[in-house]
């Protein structure tokens, strides 16, 4: 099976699974308007100083909703043990890392939408589409921000904590994408023509930030799914098979022998 | 020293009053003596050459367990241990100047990096192998976060020195005293006695 | 060359062996039965044998090759603890789904094929979650005879299965054998094999 037909699968079962039950946009949705509600008690919408951070509430809520969502996009395949099934089957890792941060991707955009009219209504400040690069660059964000959540999220698919891990690891490297996509949401104040090369800026440091992260993704996710997991495709970095390692463990006493006991033959 | 030109260091602000005032970024700032910039850093500079050396550790780590070198698996945990300690001494140092200085942060480069690389540190001692979960998230998935952490990291070194500062940066212009070299030099190898 | 061949094999958790030189070798066609008491390491051995972990010592080969290449990966049917299918998705759709993930040819109508065999037919649109238990043991039968494997890789330690899809197991085999000669590698602590049906070679 070719691998952007295996690409395309992985997204059709995501998006598919997701839209049906609804779950996880539902979660992030509601949480989101709940964060907006209680940015519109603690700040001043007429105040200019709401204006001016208003890119950094935005993301702030696009980060936080976000997370309900990734934190979901494995999870859910972990349960009835389908990682393993996956891990099983003779597809790419990066493969079905890329299926599913396609799917997450759509599905965290689409929640975007809903999110700018809320914000709009609840803090009274429009994020201005108009300006060159929002579009671009809040796509930018987002797209960093599911490539590290979707490869985190195959990361921590099997530790405990993994509701809080997931963010706490997650959001520190997360840092210069969430800064670049504030800046280019804001925009305001400023000469035109210095506000324009600052944005051109920030644009070029998320969109190289995409870039790199999604290239080292790519490479270790092999490594990532159920803590160990090689890969056989051609291309894609292969991780060192355990006789390789020519009796680098030291070598182990042996256990004494447990005695036959009768309650354990049944 | 030699005497700077006020205009062009920009000296603004009332100069009967006393205290010295520089232009920085278009805002007049006042300017603060060398004597605590100096001693601040003969704390925090050890403390972040600790740190720095801890991140190369953990990626040296993160290699090493690529090749199934277990043993530098934990010397790359000691070693971010150290580092987590260090980092937190960090800002920590910087913060007890803080009434002299006048602020307890700036959001330069260098603090910016500083509390992204303690909240990488720490979500790396919580990932170490064998402190969650089962065997299978060891030792590989920490490896994986620590290469992670290091590109993440450079990218947030190069990114947050252009990002807005409030207030700016206190260390602007002057030089370092040569006699101070050696005292300098001196407390770290008193850090790294201290930890090794 | 044997179907399956294990050398050697250690495996440690922390410091724990749960695994010490573990050798065995199971030809094509045979169907072995590993018995043991509770915390052995049959589900161990079973989960490195399927490539889902790798031993600390020693190699597991697969007619001569490594567990995780592509092609060996092809011809390995596992049931594990779990089910190992999407709640969200219909039979259908799962099925699909794993057979082209395996590269049947025609996905569709050898997911057919094998809910009829194993009494799905008739859910084959209803979502997983609404299943019973038994309906979803079936349909990981289903899902693991799908791709008609050269090994199968049964674990059935703690999870009791109920007699229809055990009888719906052996059935599948023995369909199965008539084309391929599948081995079989079935973990139990229940100290009985199944009585595998003769055509299986058991």
């Amino acid at each position: 099976m070719g691998f952007f037909r295996q690409v395309a699968g992985h997204r059709g079962e995501g998006l598919r699974a997701e839209l049906r039950t609804k779950e996880a946009i539902n979660a992030s949705l509601a949480f989101a308007l709940v964060i907006l509600l209680l940015f519109s008690f603690a700040f001043d919408p007429t105040e200019e100083t709401t204006r001016e951070i208003s890119g950094g509430l935005l993301w702030i809520v696009f980060a936080f909703a976000g997370a309900l969502v990734l934190n979901r996009s494995f999870r859910a395949r972990a349960a009835n043990d389908c990682l393993d099934a996956l891990i099983a089957a003779p597809i790419s890792g990066a493969a079905l890392f890329l299926g599913k941060a396609m799917a997450n991707f759509l599905l965290v955009t689409g929640s975007r939408v809903g999110l700018f009219a809320g914000f709009r209504h609840l803090l009274q400040c429009a994020v201005d589409l108009a300006i060159r690069g929002t579009h671009a660059g809040a796509g930018a964000g987002h797209l960093g921000v599911t490539v590290i959540g979707t490869i985190f999220s195959a990361l921590t698919v099997n530790i405990r904590l993994r509701e809080v891990m997931l963010p706490m690891l997650t959001y520190p490297i997360l840092v210069p994408a969430l800064l670049g996509a504030m800046q280019l949401t804001t925009g305001a104040g400023g000469r035109q023509a210095d506000r324009r090369r600052t944005r051109v800026a920030w644009l070029k440091m998320l969109i190289g930030f995409d870039v790199i992260l999604h290239r080292v993704s790519l490479v270790l996710v092999e490594t990532v799914p159920g803590g160990m997991m090689y890969c056989g495709q051609d291309g894609i970095l292969r991780a060192p098979v355990g006789n390789r390692r020519k009796g680098r463990l030291p070598i182990r006493p042996q256990l004494p022998k447990l005695p036959h006991r009768s309650w354990d033959a049944g | 020293m030699r005497e700077k030109d006020p205009l062009r260091s920009g000296i603004c602000g009332d100069r009967d009053s006393g205290v010295e005032y520089q232009r920085h970024r278009g805002a007049c700032r006042k300017r603060h003596s060398k004597g605590v910039t100096f001693r601040s850093s003969f704390s925090t500079s050890p403390c972040g050459r600790r740190h720095d050396l801890s991140l190369r550790g953990a990626t040296r780590g993160a290699w090493a367990s690529w090749y199934q070198e277990l043993r530098f698996d934990a010397a790359a945990v000691a070693v971010t241990e150290l580092g987590l300690a260090f980092t937190t001494g960090r800002p920590g140092h910087r913060s007890i100047w803080g009434r002299e200085i006048g602020h307890l942060v700036t959001w330069d480069a260098r603090l910016t990096s500083a509390l992204v690389c303690w909240l990488l540190y720490a979500g790396y001692l919580m990932f170490a192998p064998g402190q969650l979960g089962t065997e299978r998230s060891a030792p590989l998935l920490p490896a994986v976060f620590s290469i992670f952490a290091f590109i993440g990291l450079s990218i947030v070194v190069f990114r947050s020195s252009g990002a807005h500062t409030a207030p700016a940066p206190f260390l602007a212009g002057g030089s370092f005293p040569p006699d101070w070299t050696k005292h300098l030099l001196w407390n770290m190898v008193a850090m790294m006695l201290l930890v090794s | 060359m044997s179907a399956v061949a294990v050398d050697g094999v250690w495996k440690f958790y922390g410091d724990f062996p749960a695994l010490r030189d573990v050798r065995l070798e199971a030809a094509a066609g045979s169907c072995l039965a590993l018995i043991g008491r509770n915390g052995a390491g049959k589900t161990t051995l079973l989960r490195i044998i399927a490539g889902f972990s790798r031993p600390g010592r020693g190699h597991v080969r697969i007619f001569g090759k490594a567990p995780r290449e592509t092609e060996t990966r092809r011809q390995i049917g596992f049931i594990g603890h779990g089910i190992s299918v999407y709640d969200e998705l219909s039979a259908l759709e799962n099925l699909t789904l794993f057979g082209r993930l395996y590269g049947v040819a025609d996905p569709r109508r050898s997911a057919l094929e094998w809910l009829e065999r194993t009494g799905l037919e008739r859910v084959r649109n209803g979502l997983v979650r609404e299943f019973s238990r038994g309906m979803r043991q079936r349909l990981a039968v289903a899902r693991a005879f799908l791709h008609e494997p050269s090994v199968l890789l049964l674990d059935d330690h703690s999870r009791p299965w109920t007699t229809a899809p055990s009888r719906c197991c052996k059935r599948c085999s023995a369909r199965l054998s008539r084309r391929v000669r599948p081995s079989s590698f079935r973990p139990t602590s229940c100290g009985k094999p199944w009585n595998w049906p003769r055509t299986s070679r058991c």
